[in-house]
């Protein structure tokens, strides 16, 4: 009799696996960043946005693995290591994101809405504070992983205000709207509001679109108005001179801070998932942080302040 | 003298070309100005529109058409997509939103998908304007 409703369970089991959609791996590369972009591949309702001058658009799921997610994920998320910015997966940070420095961006297979092109975005809609999506449309990048975050970051850079990197010749002429980088056997390097694709992609300063004398400088335009992202500064657990702050585990704790500044200190404790389970500020002192979690999980604890911040693993 | 006659026509019909090219690159409807103020009292009006109206945003800028969606997100944002008559059938997405420090903040396109133009609204010192702009620098690929 056991048996038979072992059986059973694991059959529901199996029919509860192929009911559902895939599993959406929430990650987050700099969580204690206030300005998110979100990456949406689990399909989406787009209503009342400047997208629909012919109506709703229902936008199926990317139909990605996890681990196709996590890569995209990964690869879009290095372009954005230099600035105080979080790039997300879990629709719950970007939901309390301020309104006005977010952006998210729907991977979907097909656009046909907008016609063919990898992706369309609104130019600086990341500050509109009106959730106007950008888009990527995977089928035109032929599914390859590699294309698809590379347009990705290209059509964030869009929504963060940033034109195309052009080339003109010598009068003023543009010869290619889209920079391939240096045509150069040499060179491997492209620029991310170019062509990213066939290169090594990155941000960089170089003619825009907008005409042949305005040089655009990709990564001050990000982290300056009216984006107002900034950068990141280092993480800092120990300073040449001080210790600014040190954890301590305890059994039947999430962890403590030993805040040795007496500076403006937050922190946020995140599972191994990047879902947030607690966040506070610290004062100078042995700060004890608690949340709830399983056994022998894995908690990320971050903090962030004045003089740095830093992160540590914490075993349960 | 007929060359030279050969020459003036040659150049006239080059300029005609020109300003009739230049002509067809500009939305027939789309308010020939460009910049034009609006009220913030003007844009509340098409939030508490409803069904078909006429509202006269500015004195050269009368706008009809037919609110298409309505949407409030959460407690300090809502989105309007109006379908415009006058107006080339052209798509006003406008949005109005509260920031942190309580400013309500207005943000609105007024375009046709694909078309090379469109009006951009914008602030400068508290005043509201919708701005002619070329199409790739409002959406872009």
């Amino acid at each position: 009799m056991k048996k038979r409703i072992n059986y059973i369970m694991l059959f529901m089991l199996l029919l509860a696996g192929i009911a559902l959609p895939a599993q959406i791996p929430l990650l987050n590369s700099y969580a204690p960043a206030a300005a998110t972009v979100y990456l949406d591949f689990d399909g989406a309702t787009v209503e009342g946005t400047l997208w629909n001058e012919k109506g709703k658009i229902v936008a199926e799921p990317a139909g990605f693995s996890p681990a196709t997610i996590t890569w995209i994920y990964k690869k879009i998320a290095a372009h954005f290591t230099l600035f105080n910015l979080n790039v997300t997966t879990d629709p719950a940070m970007y939901e309390r994101a301020p309104l006005h420095q977010r952006i998210r961006i729907i991977f979907t297979p097909e656009g046909n809405w907008w016609g063919p092109a990898p992706g369309v975005s609104a130019i600086g809609s990341f500050v509109w504070g009106d959730d106007t999506p950008a888009w990527v449309f995977t089928n035109s990048l032929s599914g390859n992983p590699s294309f698809i975050a590379e347009a990705a970051t290209h059509q964030i850079g869009h929504t963060l205000g940033l034109q195309h990197q052009s080339l003109y010749d010598s009068y003023g002429i543009m010869i290619s709207e889209l920079s391939g980088g240096e045509n150069n056997i040499l060179s491997n390097e492209a620029p991310l509001m170019g062509i990213p694709f066939y290169k090594t992609a990155d941000w960089s300063t170089g003619t825009s679109s907008a005409g042949p004398g305005d040089f655009q400088d990709d990564t001050a335009l990000i982290a300056g108005a009216p984006n107002d992202i900034g950068y990141r500064k280092n993480a800092v657990l120990h300073s040449p001179d001080k210790i600014i702050a040190a954890v301590k585990i305890e059994k039947q704790q999430a962890g403590s801070i030993d805040l040795s500044s007496s500076g403006d200190y937050a922190y946020r404790l995140f599972d191994i998932s990047g879902r947030l389970l607690t966040q506070g500020n610290l004062r100078k002192g042995w700060n004890q942080i608690q949340a709830e979690s399983l056994p022998n999980t894995v908690l990320v604890l971050q903090w962030y302040g004045e003089s740095g911040s830093g992160s540590q693993k914490i075993i349960r | 003298m007929n060359t030279l006659k050969t020459i003036f026509c040659g150049c006239s019909l080059l300029i005609s070309l020109a300003i009739s090219a230049q002509e067809k690159s500009f939305p027939e409807n789309i308010p020939q100005h460009n910049k034009i103020e609006v009220s913030t009292e003007a844009l509340e009006k098409l939030f508490h529109a409803s069904g078909s109206f006429s509202i006269r945003l500015a004195p050269s800028f009368t706008l009809t058409g037919s609110i298409q969606n309505r949407i409030a997100t959460g407690a300090s944002v809502v989105r309007l997509l109006i379908k415009t008559e006058n107006l080339q059938g052209a798509t006003l997405s406008l949005s109005r939103s509260v920031t942190p420090d309580g400013t309500v903040q207005y943000t609105g396109h007024l375009l046709k998908l694909h078309d090379a133009e469109g009006m951009l609204l914008t602030e400068k010192d508290k005043h509201y304007y919708f701005i002619r702009t070329e199409q790739r620098y409002l959406v872009s690929e």
